[in-house]
């Protein structure tokens, strides 16, 4: 696993003083090449996780490798680009001069600056104090030091926090591009919506525990079909007679066959023939933001959102 | 190492606040060395006027009357600055991007303080100047010779007070490092220097044990450091003022080296060992 691994964590677990572990035993992977998401509620021990991939926090237990390498270390951190929590720069200095300060720190090349700057499109107000830029400003200028070092492997940390939906669409796109290079992503985020729509894979966090790790198809689940009929009775009486219908629910007045799409017509033709009106029939799908609920609660999540 | 030693070097000459307290330093340097005191020498009446006050104010009496500042209210502004180098890191949160691109925290702490020797060192050299100009002022003003002191004596004196104002600045490290932020260590270090070091000096005549600690302060291996220059130490007024007890020449010195290496360990430890917020 380890060569496919861009990040790898074995029992990795973070205590502050005596109380319960921020992180507890978590055993992630990031496979190179992907854009991985990592969610949970708030508090659930993200940030943290994130911070000991870039060594600003040392694990009480367990162990990490980025990139082959320990976690934090010199070797680890010269390919990956790192955006933790709210950016943070030298509010006197321009744009440029604080990625010129971070490029002398990285030891890369000045040159590197115009084109990280152009990358996140923040040329035109590079020499601007970084006092007078906006959140989105301020995240882009985030990734374009993220990117200074031309990493192989960044890790975001809510990148799209605190901007507007066109500043989360282009940092969606931005995001994309640096993946489709060829970049592994790990990015941490709440916004279902935008892990379903850029992740390939996804783990999610709870209480500082890994509660699942897997593809986004893969924790969606399987398509399956809608229905909503009159009589709604005999419907559900010769549709459980069919043979590709595996499994039958009712939820929200329709029922819900777990069956594969395709079979659509075939079930539309079965019922129409008995007499039955047909006014829905149609595939539905989990969205992630479902099984992110089922997963971590929704009383939890929303006490944590308003936390 | 050199690219993070220029970084650092841009950084802290770009600090707005770097050059504010310097220009503050000068200005009280000025006020209560030269323009004061030759003030109230002034005003004195013409047969009352003391010639040791008029000559303390001429270019012979540099080294003297400069090097006393050192271990007085100059070194406090040493400490702020110290305190601003990494303390206001904390608070803006730049100290977790600047470790992003440089993890090597022990190479981000030696080239954030040799910058920081840099300014002391350009510190030091401005009050120098400015004191020379007040007292350059003064001789002309009262058309006495422009006597200047021995070279080798100024640069005793330059090296005396760099030292001084680079432990200030190391216990300023120190504290911002500790207390990870700027108001609590600046507050506390100006506290230690300007109150709490003078009243325990204030007792050490009288209780054995206060004695021998005071002979371990700061103020005092300071204040024994300048006055093996000729510095006035206990002369010069104010919450600041001295009067003993003294240390031998060396023993200061030695003193003043060893707080260096054990405040910049101590720093050096504190951002190795903890996680950065």
């Amino acid at each position: 696993m380890t060569a496919l691994c861009a990040i790898e964590t074995e029992g990795l677990t973070k205590r502050y003083g005596s109380g319960s572990a921020a992180v507890d035993r978590l055993d992630l992977h990031v496979r190179r090449g992907e854009i991985h998401g990592f969610v949970g509620p708030n508090g659930a021990g993200k940030t943290t996780t994130l911070r000991m991939l870039v060594g600003l926090a040392r694990p009480t237990a367990g162990s990490a490798r980025v990139l082959g390498q320990p976690a934090g270390s010199a070797a680890a951190l010269a390919c990956t680009g790192a955006m933790i929590e709210e950016p943070a720069f030298y509010p006197f200095l321009s744009g440029r001069t604080n990625l010129r300060l971070l490029a002398g720190h990285a030891g890369v090349p000045m040159s590197r600056i115009d084109a990280v700057l152009a990358r996140v499109e923040l040329t035109p107000r590079g020499a601007d104090k970084v006092a007078t830029y906006s959140t989105g400003m301020k995240q882009r200028l985030a990734l374009a030091a993220a990117l200074l070092k031309d990493p192989e492997l960044l890790i975001l940390d809510e990148p799209t926090n605190g901007l507007d939906p066109a500043g989360i669409a282009e940092i969606r796109e931005l995001v994309r591009g640096l993946a489709r290079e060829g970049r592994t992503v790990l990015l941490s985020s709440h916004l279902m919506n935008e892990i379903e729509q850029i992740c390939d894979r996804v783990s999610v966090i709870q209480r500082g525990r890994l509660v699942t790790e897997g593809s986004i198809d893969e924790l969606r689940g399987r398509p399956e079909l809608r229905l909503r009929a009159d009589p709604l009775e005999r419907a559900r009486e010769l549709v459980r007679a069919l043979p590709f219908v595996e499994s039958l629910r009712t939820a929200d007045g329709a029922l819900v066959l777990a069956a594969a799409p395709e079979r659509a017509a075939a079930i539309n033709r079965c019922l129409v023939r008995c007499g039955i009106e047909v006014s829905e029939l149609a595939p539905v799908r989990s969205s992630l933001e479902a099984v992110f609920l089922d997963l971590v609660g929704p009383a939890e999540e929303a006490g944590e959102r308003d936390r | 190492m050199i690219a993070s030693v220029h970084a650092e070097l841009l950084l802290i000459c770009r600090r707005l606040s770097t050059w504010g307290l310097l220009a503050l330093a000068l200005t009280m340097g000025v006020l209560f060395n030269y323009v004061f005191p030759y003030v109230t020498y002034l005003d004195a009446a013409a047969g009352k006027r003391n010639p040791t006050d008029l000559a303390r104010l001429l270019p012979a009496a540099l080294v003297t009357t400069t090097v006393t500042t050192f271990p007085f209210y100059i070194g406090t502004f040493a400490l702020i600055l110290g305190v601003l180098l990494l303390g206001s890191e904390y608070g803006w949160g730049t100290l977790k991007t600047v470790l992003m691109q440089q993890p090597n925290r022990l190479r981000l702490l030696a080239a954030r303080l040799i910058a920081l020797a840099a300014v002391l060192v350009v510190y030091t050299l401005a009050i120098f100047a400015a004191m020379a100009v007040s007292s350059a002022a003064v001789a002309l003003h009262e058309g006495a010779n422009l006597s200047w002191p021995d070279a080798f004596d100024i640069v005793r004196a330059l090296a005396a007070g760099g030292l001084i104002l680079s432990v200030w600045g190391m216990l300023g490290v120190l504290l911002g490092v500790l207390w990870r932020g700027t108001a609590l260590a600046i507050g506390l270090g100006i506290l230690y220097g300007l109150v709490i070091e003078g009243l325990v000096s204030g007792f050490a005549s009288s209780i054995d044990l206060l004695r021998a600690l005071a002979h371990a302060f700061l103020r005092t291996n300071g204040y024994s450091l300048v006055a093996s220059l000729g510095g006035r130490a206990g002369s010069v007024g104010g919450p600041g003022a001295f009067s003993g007890p003294f240390v031998g020449t060396w023993p200061a010195l030695g003193v003043l080296l060893a707080y260096l290496v054990i405040f910049g360990a101590a720093a050096a430890l504190l951002l190795q060992r903890r996680d950065i917020g």
